[in-house]
């Protein structure tokens, strides 16, 4: 199987869209799933996910090796994320007027009886509450499962910074969260 | 109520995570649309889009009567917890006489925080940020219908480029610019409203007075200087962000954060 730097070179080389395709099918759930936390809108979510690999394409002229793909690609996903919010700032109603979307899709979810809306809706909340350089880096260690030196190259700070972002987002989301979660 | 005391708050974020993530055929739909918009672009020849600016700015002829007393502001002085990160300690190099510029005297913060508490009103709570560079004063505003929190604190910070020739002669400063943004806030200063540079800036302020900061600032001109600061510092003490040396010349930039006095808002 190709790596995703050869996928690009083969586009570069031959101009063969399998190749884009091939890179959107690897990382396209990857990346919805860093935007949807971030936004907290499943169609904003899609729209800006596809607004990502239009982006990277357009740019893969400019896309030097570096570093890995999937590090730029993300980080074109976060900021890209982080423009549409500081642009678009939206307020805690918002937030509560999807739940008739996430209601929908917890009928269609066994699995959602794990949580109830209840405390759905708190986690939201309580996500959209926080600035975003705090949740991503929640979205990226947390929810992603990166290490925290990726998740700095990505956002463009300091280990040291991801690490203060980590934990005042988690003090934080206690604070809002308490009662549900252990201090 | 799966919300039981004993529930970690990872796994609480991972439960919704899970939840909130795109089934396959969802995927598979979005994989579609997305194939379709890139069917007939021509990707490798397009340019790359521009970044959008995350606030609208206004160019202003105007600027700020800045004060002239030289009071340094003296450090917070808390101690960080044991959970932060350290604040970098300035460099202080009692060698080098460094101009007054490379300070921010607690009276021309209270003189920002004055005007700008009336411009804030003018904008009606829509006021992320001012920056200052030259006679050039920039204003970032959010959208028409958002609001920031009343609570927001202000914070600012300073770039300073500064140039000697040889060591005997004294630093003067080439390139200034001074910022106030709300906590979180994105100051964005391109090339196109700068002119010469182009300057971006994060600040939040922590609980035990120090300030995490994230600064990006390239300065196009006598030499093309470029520095990239991202991590905590005390408020009101200078810190070299960059140096250089050529032949002729020396660089440096210092970079100033504080906490604006007197309130939390613009």
């Amino acid at each position: 199987m190709k790596s995703d730097e050869q996928l690009v070179a083969c586009y570069r080389d031959s101009g063969r869209r399998e190749a884009l395709d091939e890179l959107t099918r690897r990382h396209l759930g990857r990346v919805r799933a860093m935007i949807y936390p971030m936004v907290l809108d499943g169609t904003l979510a899609d729209d800006l996910t596809q607004e990502v690999f239009l982006r990277v394409f357009r740019g893969l002229a400019s896309f030097n090796g570096q570093s890995r793909f999937s590090t730029w690609l993300y980080r074109v996903a976060m900021n890209t994320t982080s423009g549409f919010l500081s642009r678009r700032r939206r307020s805690r109603v918002d937030f509560r007027a999807e739940l008739p979307c996430d209601c929908r899709s917890s009928v269609e979810r066994p699995e959602s009886s794990v949580m109830d809306i209840e405390l759905q809706t708190a986690v939201e909340i309580a996500l959209g509450e926080l600035p975003p350089k705090l949740r991503a880096a929640i979205v990226l260690i947390t929810l992603d499962g990166m290490d925290a030196g990726e998740a700095a190259r990505i956002e463009g700070c300091s280990r040291p910074t991801m690490y203060w972002r980590l934990h005042e987002a988690r003090k934080r989301l206690k604070q809002r969260l308490k009662g549900h979660v252990s201090p | 109520m799966t919300g039981k005391p004993d529930d970690t708050l990872n796994n609480l974020l991972r439960q919704w995570h899970e939840r909130n993530t795109s089934a396959e055929a969802e995927l598979e739909r979005l994989h579609r649309r997305i194939s379709r918009s890139i069917e007939n672009a021509r990707f490798l020849d397009l340019p790359s889009e521009p970044p959008q600016r995350s606030l609208r700015a206004i160019r202003a002829g105007w600027w700020f009567a800045l004060g002239s007393a030289a009071t340094v502001l003296l450090m917070l002085g808390l101690r960080p917890s044991s959970q932060s990160p350290q604040p970098v300690t300035a460099l202080h190099e009692p060698s080098q006489a460094l101009p007054p510029e490379v300070q921010f005297p607690a009276s021309q913060l209270a003189e920002k925080a004055r005007l700008l508490a009336g411009m804030e009103e003018a904008f009606n709570g829509r006021l992320a940020w001012v920056a200052e560079h030259g006679r050039q004063v920039e204003l970032g505003l959010l959208p028409d219908t958002a609001r920031l929190p009343r609570d927001a604190r202000s914070l600012a910070v300073r770039l300073i480029v500064l140039a000697r020739q040889g060591k005997d002669s004294a630093w003067r400063p080439i390139w200034q610019a001074d910022a106030i943004a709300r906590d979180e806030e994105i100051v964005d200063l391109t090339a196109e409203s700068v002119g010469d540079g182009s300057l971006r800036v994060w600040m939040h302020p922590l609980p035990d007075g120090a300030i995490a900061v994230d600064t990006d600032l390239a300065v196009n001109g006598l030499l093309p200087v470029r520095s990239s600061f991202s991590g905590v510092q005390h408020s009101g003490t200078p810190q070299r962000v960059f140096s250089s040396q050529s032949e002729d010349a020396e660089f440096q930039i210092y970079q100033i954060v504080a906490a604006l006095p007197g309130g939390k808002g613009l």
